[in-house]
């Protein structure tokens, strides 16, 4: 009798917390997946484009980089970078091997069906870079006709001078953006197409480069920052931080910095780089653009 | 002897369906002056009448003294009137009314009363061939309605589609019972499954005069593709095919998508803007949202739509390259 005491209060001790644990578990699972539970956040990002995505001496530096840590730690949440190659930088969140990607990454239809986008967080068309000394002749793109001109895997580039309305130049793909530029310097290539923005960054580190201001190459380009889908949660905070971001000050600031040869040598750059916040809800975590 | 009123005909006359026999009536024959039999007169298929006396009633009934047209027996001409002066008043004349299943009996001014109709329409609803009337009424009229290919969504026709339940419903019921039911009960299935019916094809008739029709297939795009700063214009044409049955409005959608999904996303930086060419000039301008209905009021007895799009970009010299097509068109009434 004195032993049957116990043992009930012991079976009731084991029901109740069977019962709170099924129901925690329960609960739990009802959250959504989040990045920001993580020690830190995983960021890939370019590591030879100067003003826009470089490694030096195993830091990170550029526009690319200074938007993904404003954004990360405006939601508490700690950055680390890591080099990817511009052919891998969608399947790289498909597999999990980075949580954000934010490398010069063009938001297009295609790319929003397998990814989520934060951004646009930058604006540029695409162009084509020369040696100075061929300023005189490259003025415009028919004065191209015939000539290679060089992009590298991965980018919209290739996709777009390859287009009928630009049969008589001949463009030819390259594995990354390095080789462009040796093929340009060494006279192999007599231009190298990209966005404006990564061609600008270029001329900050080799001299004797220049963007030729007249050549505009199909439609803008816009940059976001990549994220699984699973992380729209995440996704949407992310989004409204680069709102604050855009209609603060903040973002001209950091511009300049990064790519101070944009500033300085394009008259209207506001106007032409720096996308509206607007912009944002029609392009950040969603499976196709807004119309 | 007893005189005064006759007495009453039997309720197993009176009662439809049933063995219809009136039952005899009091042997008075004798005593009536004129010999009759109180004017009763059997017809149809029912059993014989009375087979009580009177100068005829030794005789054995024939098929012409059962006939209708059979002309009434002649009083005994060696019968002789009571008078007052003799005995009891003389018997009155008597109109009696029997009431057979199908067999109907009447006499005298009064020869067509309501129950008259009411056992014709008795007599046909509990007719053996009569059970599979609704039901086949109720079917055929499902059939007839197939086959005239009705437009639209179903639920349209939803009220047309319950009636035809009900109809078909009742008149299966109708055919199912194998007891003999009640004549109310009988009458309710049969009466149902046609108002059913009738009020089925009345609904469909309307729903389908009426049925929003989906001409997505029948709509015509012409323009150069892609839109363009430049190239910026596309019509949309629905021509005298598309336009066979005539509705007020044109439900029209489009979808505003990037020419090249691989390109840079472009087409959120443009507006569409549609309107009715009416008469060559615009009409009902109204914006352009991907996969959003525009409503277009159209002319009555117009014979062709032609509904125009202009792409315009927010920053010109974007060069964006848009796609536009009809994803959905359905003519409707208001």
């Amino acid at each position: 009798m004195t032993s049957a005491l116990p043992r009930r209060r012991a079976l009731v001790g084991a029901a109740l917390l069977t019962l709170t644990a099924l129901t925690a578990s329960a609960c739990a699972d009802d959250r959504p997946p989040t990045l920001f539970d993580q020690r830190s956040v995983s960021v890939g990002v370019k590591n030879d484009q100067p003003g826009t995505g470089e490694e030096a001496t195993y830091k990170f530096a550029g526009f690319d980089i200074t938007v993904a840590r404003h954004l990360l730690e405006g939601v508490g949440a700690k950055p680390h970078f890591n080099s990817v190659p511009s052919e891998n930088r969608g399947q790289a969140i498909v597999d999990d091997q980075e949580d954000l990607v934010a490398a010069t990454f063009s938001i297009t239809p295609s790319r929003m069906k397998d990814v989520d986008f934060i951004g646009p967080y930058a604006t540029t068309s695409q162009g084509v870079m020369i040696r100075d000394k061929d300023a005189g002749r490259i003025k415009k793109l028919e004065d191209l006709k015939g000539r290679a001109v060089c992009t590298w895997k991965g980018t919209t580039s290739f996709e777009e001078l390859n287009k009928k309305a630009y049969g008589d130049i001949s463009v030819y793909q390259v594995a990354d953006a390095s080789r462009c530029i040796a093929d340009l310097r060494a006279g192999r290539a007599t231009a190298v197409s990209t966005d404006q923005m990564i061609l600008y960054g270029f001329t900050q580190k080799y001299a004797g480069l220049q963007v030729v201001p007249g050549i505009v190459v199909g439609s803008p380009n816009d940059y976001g920052i990549a994220i699984a889908k699973k992380y729209r949660a995440d996704c949407r905070k992310l989004s409204d931080k680069l709102r604050d971001y855009l209609n603060g000050t903040d973002w001209e600031r950091d511009f300049d910095l990064s790519l101070p040869s944009i500033t300085k040598r394009v008259q209207n750059w506001q106007t032409e780089f720096k996308p509206s916040a607007d912009s944002v809800g029609q392009l950040s975590c969603r499976d196709a653009p807004a119309s | 002897m007893r005189r005064g009123r006759p007495p009453r005909p039997s309720r197993g006359a009176r009662r439809p369906g049933g063995a219809g026999a009136a039952k005899p009536l009091p042997d008075r024959g004798r005593d009536r002056p004129d010999g009759n039999d109180a004017g009763q007169r059997p017809t149809g298929t029912g059993k014989a009448g009375r087979a009580g006396v009177g100068p005829g009633a030794g005789k054995p009934r024939t098929a012409e003294a059962a006939a209708p047209s059979a002309k009434r027996p002649a009083p005994s001409p060696g019968k002789e009137r009571r008078t007052a002066d003799t005995g009891p008043d003389p018997a009155p004349e008597v109109h009696a009314h029997h009431v057979q299943h199908n067999n109907p009996v009447t006499t005298g001014p009064h020869s067509i009363a309501a129950n008259d109709i009411k056992n014709v329409i008795i007599r046909w609803v509990m007719h053996p061939s009569a059970r599979w009337l609704p039901l086949l009424l109720a079917c055929a009229a499902l059939v007839i309605a197939q086959t005239t290919d009705p437009h639209g969504p179903a639920g349209q026709y939803a009220l047309s589609i319950t009636l035809a339940v009900l109809a078909v419903a009742a008149g299966a019921v109708r055919v199912l019972i194998r007891k003999t039911p009640s004549v109310a009960a009988v009458g309710a299935l049969s009466l149902v499954s046609v108002l059913a019916t009738v009020g089925g094809w009345l609904s469909f008739q309307y729903a389908a005069a009426h049925a929003d029709v989906d001409v997505t297939g029948q709509v015509r795009r012409a323009g150069t593709l892609p839109l363009t700063g430049r190239d910026h214009t596309v019509t949309f044409t629905l021509g005298p095919a598309g336009l066979r049955e005539h509705r007020d409005r044109l439900r029209l959608t489009l979808a505003v998508s990037d020419y090249d999904p691989s390109a840079p996303a472009c087409s959120y930086r443009t507006t569409a803007t549609a309107y009715l060419v009416d008469g060559g000039a615009p009409a009902q301008e109204a914006r352009v949202r991907s996969g959003r209905p525009l409503d277009f009021v159209l002319n009555s007895g117009t014979t062709s739509v032609q509904i125009q799009v202009t792409l315009t970009e927010q920053d010109p010299g974007q060069n964006c390259r848009t796609d536009i097509r009809a994803t959905g068109a359905v003519l409707h009434d208001a």
